[in-house]
C-alpha cells in the first residue's frame, strides 16, 4: 500500500514539475483584459480548425496580455458551442472562430449569423477541382463538357450533405450547366481518401487538404476557384483564366457574442490586438505551412462580405432543398 | 535512405537525453491513462496538445506516440483485475482476463498482456520501418465497397463474442445497432433519434457507452456483495509458465498480424482489431468452450492485436499525412502546429521525425516492458483493497474520464445511462460485447453501404466483382457456414 502510494506522489509530483516548466508565466493587469479569455472552437482537436486556433492563440496572448485558452466545445455538429457564445456576456472575455459553420444556418436548427459580433476574417483557402490521377479529364473545359453531355454521371465526393464542398460544388454545376451525383462521406480527411483511390470522379476542397496526395502522385489538380493566382502554387490556374467565372473559399473569422462594439471599453482595444495578431508575419508563415492564406477583414468588412455571402447560400441551399423543415 | 542507416539516425534522434526523457514520460503517462477506467489516450494527448508547442516536433511526436502505445499496454490492467476495461481497445480482455484473475491467474494474465504487447509492438514497428510507404499505398486501394465487405467480415465473427445464449447476442447487437443509428443521417444529413437534444446530434459517444456498459455497471453490480475485498485466494506465480506460452504463441502473432493491418486501414481502430482478434481466436481454437472461462489466449491475441494497431497507425500518418483515429488526428496536428505537414515527403524533408520516431517506438517497447513487469506485483496487491475504497475510486475516475472527452456533461449522463443499462443486463444474463460492437461496426457498415451503393447506381455485384471485396464476402460466409459444414461432415464420417 505504502509503495502504491509512493508511487502515486511520484508521478504526480513529475506530472506537476512538467507542467510547471512549460506553462509562461503572465502578469494580470488592472483593466481589460485582466483575466484569461476563452478562446472557443467547436471541433476536436487535431483538425484544421484546431490547428489554427493554437497557432493564433499565442498571437492573441502576445498582444492582449492576457492568457487564452483553446476551448473545443464539440458537441452537436458545433450547435452546443455556437448556443453558448451567443449566451455569453460582451465582455470580451468569449472569443469563437468558426467559418463556414455558421454559414448552414438553413440546415442546422436554432444558429443565425446575425447573432454574433463578426470581428475579424483570419485566412481564405481557395477551392481546387481536384481528380484522380488516372482520370481521362485532363483539363476543367473536357471535365466540364463530359458533365453537361451527360447529366448526373459525374460523381463528386463532398465533405458531408450541406457542408461547403457540397455547397460550392453544386453552385458551380449549376452555374454551368453540369449535375452531379453528390457522394458524402464523414468529413474532409474520409472525403480525399474517397477521391485518391478512384472511387469518384472529382472533388472540391481548399488545397491544404489535397496536398499530401497530390505530393503522391494520387491526385492532380485541375483549376483554383480564386480571383487570383495562389502565391505557393502559382503554376495552377483559375477558373476565370479557363473561361468559368467562379469562386469559393472556405474561411474562418473571428467573432464573439452580439453586442461587443458598443462596449466601447473593451472593443477597441479586442479588435486593435486582434488585428495585429492576425497580420503578425510570424503567423502568416505558420499559416502558410499548413496551406492557408491570411485574408485579414475588419468588421465592417467582413459583415457586409457576410451578407453578400449569405445571399447566394441561402439561395444554393433552398435550391438544393436541404433547408431545415 | 535505406531503412538501417536511417534507423541509426533515428537513434541519435531518439538516444539524447531530452527526448529520452520525453519518451519515458510519455510511456508512464500512457500506461497511467491506461491503467485508470475512464481516461483513454484520446483525453490525454489532447490535454497535452498544448504542452508540445514548446517541445521540438520530434520530441512533440516522441511523446504522444508514447502515450498511445502505452495506453495500449496499460489497458488491460483493470480489465484483468476488476473486470473494467482501462481503455476502450482493452474491452474484451475483460472476457477471459477477469476470469483468470479470479482463478488466482492475475499474474500470468498481465505478464502475458505485457509480453504479447511488447513482441506484437516490435514486430509492427519493423513492419513500419520496411514495408511501410508501399502499404500506406496499398491501403487506399480499399474503396468503400473493400470497407463494406471487410465489415461484413467482421460483423460474421459477431456470434463468437457471446458465450451465452445465441439469440440473446443477437437481440444484443439490434440493440447496438439501433444506438448506432442515433445522430445525423450521413446521406441525407437530417436528425435521427435525437429526440431533439443537440448533444446527440454527433451521434452517442464511444466512449461514454463501453465506460458506461463494461464501467459503471460492474460497480454497481459489485455494491451487492458482501465480500470485504475482490479476492481472498492464494495468488499463485506471477509470470506466465511454459503451458501459457505454448497456448498463447500463436494468438500472439496472428493478433499482431490482424491489429497491423486494422491500423493500416482508415477508420480502423484497436477497438475492433481487438474484437476481431478474440473472434478469430475463438473460431480457430479447438476448446472454444474455454472462451469466456479464463482461457489465456484470450487475453493474448486481442492485447497484441491493440498493440499492433496503435503501431500501424502511425503508417498512413507518416506516409500520406492520413490520420486513422482521433488520437493520430492531434499527433498530426502537433506536427502542422511545428509546420511539419506529414506525407509521401516526410521522409526526404524531415528524415530527423521520421526515423527519430521508429526508433523511439523501439526504445519505449523497451522502457514499457521494464515499467510493467515490476509493477505486476504491486497491481495483483490492488485486489486486496477494501471494495469501498477500490470501487469508490473507481467511478470517480470514470466520471471525471467521460468528462475529458469533450467537455460535454451529457457524456457523463449517458455513461450512466449505459452504466444503469448494463446493470440490468448482466442482471438478466445479456453480454454487452454483440452490442459495443454492433454499435461500431453498424454505422461504418450503413455509411460505407450507402456511399458503395450511390456510387454503383444501386448495383449489388459490385461487391462480388472486385476481388478484395470478393475475398472477404467469402470469409465471411466461410465463418458462417462452417460449423454446419463439420457437423454434416462428421455425420457422414459416422455412417
Amino acid at each position: 500500500m505504502k509503495r502504491i502510494v509512493i508511487c502515486l506522489m511520484f508521478s504526480l509530483g513529475l506530472i506537476g514539475l512538467w507542467i510547471g516548466l512549460n506553462i509562461p508565466q503572465t502578469m494580470a493587469a488592472e483593466e481589460y483584459p485582466n483575466k484569461p479569455l476563452t478562446y472557443t472552437i467547436f471541433w476536436p482537436p487535431g483538425g484544421r480548425s484546431d490547428i489554427v486556433a493554437r497557432m493564433i492563440s499565442p498571437y492573441l496572448e502576445k498582444y492582449l496580455g492576457t492568457p487564452v485558452v483553446v476551448n473545443n466545445n464539440v458537441g452537436g455538429a458545433g450547435v452546443i458551442g455556437h448556443k453558448v457564445v451567443r449566451e455569453a456576456k460582451p465582455d470580451g472575455y468569449t472569443l469563437a472562430q468558426s467559418g463556414t459553420t455558421v454559414m448552414f444556418q438553413y440546415t442546422k436548427p436554432g444558429i443565425s449569423l446575425w447573432d454574433y459580433t463578426w470581428i475579424a476574417n483570419i485566412y481564405s483557402a481557395p477551392f481546387m477541382i481536384a481528380v484522380p490521377s488516372n482520370s481521362p479529364f485532363k483539363s476543367l473545359k473536357e471535365l466540364v463538357d463530359f458533365g453537361k453531355a451527360n447529366p448526373k454521371k459525374l460523381k463528386h465526393g463532398n465533405s458531408g450533405t450541406g457542408s461547403t464542398t457540397h455547397l460550392g460544388s453544386a453552385a458551380f454545376g449549376m452555374k454551368f450547366g453540369c449535375e452531379f451525383t453528390q457522394i458524402a462521406y464523414k468529413g474532409e480527411g474520409p472525403a480525399v481518401i474517397g477521391i485518391a483511390s478512384g472511387e469518384i470522379d472529382l472533388s472540391f476542397g481548399p488545397m491544404a487538404a489535397f496536398k499530401q496526395m497530390v505530393e503522391a502522385g494520387k491526385l492532380r489538380i485541375l483549376a483554383n476557384c480564386a480571383p487570383k493566382r495562389s502565391k505557393q502554387h502559382s503554376q495552377i490556374a483559375t477558373t476565370r483564366e479557363l473561361g468559368f467565372d467562379f469562386a469559393w473559399d472556405a474561411w474562418e473569422a473571428i467573432f464573439g457574442p452580439k453586442g461587443l462594439p458598443e462596449n466601447k471599453t473593451v472593443y477597441p482595444k479586442l479588435s486593435e490586438a486582434v488585428k495585429k495578431a492576425i497580420l503578425d508575419p510570424e503567423l502568416d508563415q505558420k499559416l502558410l505551412a499548413i496551406g492557408l492564406d491570411v485574408q485579414y477583414k475588419p468588421t465592417d468588412e467582413l459583415e457586409k462580405w457576410l451578407k453578400e455571402d449569405d445571399k447566394e447560400i441561402k439561395k444554393i441551399t433552398f435550391d438544393l432543398g436541404l433547408q431545415n423543415k | 535512405m535505406d531503412p538501417l542507416s536511417g534507423l541509426l539516425q533515428g537513434f541519435s534522434t531518439a538516444l539524447t537525453l531530452n527526448n529520452l526523457f520525453n519518451c519515458f514520460l510519455g510511456c508512464f503517462l500512457g500506461t497511467l491513462t491506461g491503467v485508470l477506467p475512464g481516461f483513454g489516450p484520446g483525453a490525454a494527448v489532447a490535454l497535452l496538445l498544448p504542452m508540445t508547442l514548446y517541445l521540438s516536433p520530434a520530441s512533440a511526436i516522441i511523446m504522444l506516440a508514447g502515450i498511445y502505445y502505452g495506453a495500449m499496454y496499460g489497458g488491460s490492467t483493470t480489465s484483468i483485475l476488476v473486470n473494467i476495461p482501462g481503455e476502450a481497445a482493452s474491452v474484451v480482455t475483460c472476457f477471459d482476463g477477469y476470469k483468470m484473475a479470479l482463478q488466482g491467474r492475475a499474474g500470468p494474465a498481465l505478464g502475458i498482456a505485457a509480453f504479447g504487447s511488447f513482441i506484437a509492438g516490435t514486430i509492427s514497428i519493423i513492419g513500419l520501418m520496411f514495408v511501410a510507404p508501399p502499404l500506406a499505398r496499398f491501403a487506399l486501394e480499399f474503396t468503400s465497397t473493400e470497407y463494406v465487405s471487410i465489415i461484413f467480415f467482421g460483423l460474421t465473427l459477431l456470434c463468437f463474442l457471446g458465450s451465452g445464449s445465441k439469440i440473446k447476442a443477437f437481440m444484443m447487437a439490434a440493440v447496438g445497432i439501433l444506438v448506432g443509428v442515433v445522430g445525423t443521417d450521413p446521406v441525407v444529413s437530417k436528425d435521427r433519434f435525437t429526440f431533439g437534444f443537440d448533444f446527440l446530434m454527433d451521434g452517442v459517444g464511444l466512449i461514454p457507452v463501453v465506460m458506461g456498459l463494461f464501467g459503471i455497471s460492474e460497480v454497481l453490480l459489485n455494491l451487492e456483495k458482501q465480500e470485504f475485498s475482490l479476492f481472498v485466494g492464494k495468488i499463485k506465480n506471477l509470470f506466465p509458465n511454459l503451458e501459457d506460452w505454448k497456448a498463447s504463441k500463436w494468438p500472439i502473432i496472428r493478433g499482431t498480424v490482424i491489429g497491423f493491418f486494422y491500423g493500416i486501414l482508415p477508420g480502423g481502430n484497436a477497438i475492433i482489431s481487438s474484437i476481431i482478434s478474440y473472434g478469430v481466436e475463438k473460431r480457430v481454437s479447438k476448446h472454444p468452450e474455454r472462451f469466456g472461462q479464463g482461457a489465456i489466449e484470450g487475453v493474448a491475441g486481442p492485447e497484441s492485436a491493440n498493440n499492433a494497431t496503435a503501431t500501424s497507425a502511425f503508417i498512413p500518418l507518416l506516409t500520406l499525412g492520413i490520420p486513422t483515429n482521433a488520437v493520430m488526428a492531434i499527433v498530426l496536428a502537433a506536427l502542422m502546429i511545428h509546420e511539419v505537414v506529414p506525407g509521401p515527403l516526410l521522409i526526404t524533408k524531415n528524415p530527423d521525425i521520421f526515423w527519430g520516431v521508429i526508433a523511439s517506438m523501439y526504445v519505449g517497447n523497451v522502457i514499457l516492458l521494464a515499467l510493467n513487469l515490476p509493477l505486476i506485483g504491486i497491481w495483483v496487491r490492488l485486489l486486496k483493497i477494501p471494495y469501498v475504497y477500490l470501487f469508490s475510486s473507481i467511478l470517480l475516475f470514470c466520471l471525471i474520464g467521460a468528462y475529458t472527452i469533450g467537455n460535454l456533461v451529457s457524456d457523463i449522463g449517458v455513461m450512466i445511462f449505459f452504466g444503469i443499462l448494463g446493470f440490468l443486463m448482466k442482471k438478466f444474463d445479456y453480454e454487452p460485447a454483440p452490442l459495443v460492437l454492433a454499435y461500431i461496426l453498424g454505422p461504418l457498415f450503413e455509411d460505407n453501404l450507402r456511399r458503395s451503393l450511390n456510387i454503383s447506381g444501386g448495383n449489388f455485384t459490385v461487391f462480388f466483382t472486385r476481388p478484395i471485396s470478393l475475398v472477404f464476402i467469402l470469409l465471411g460466409f466461410l465463418v458462417l457456414l462452417l460449423p454446419f459444414i463439420s457437423r454434416i461432415s462428421k455425420n457422414l464420417l459416422k455412417r
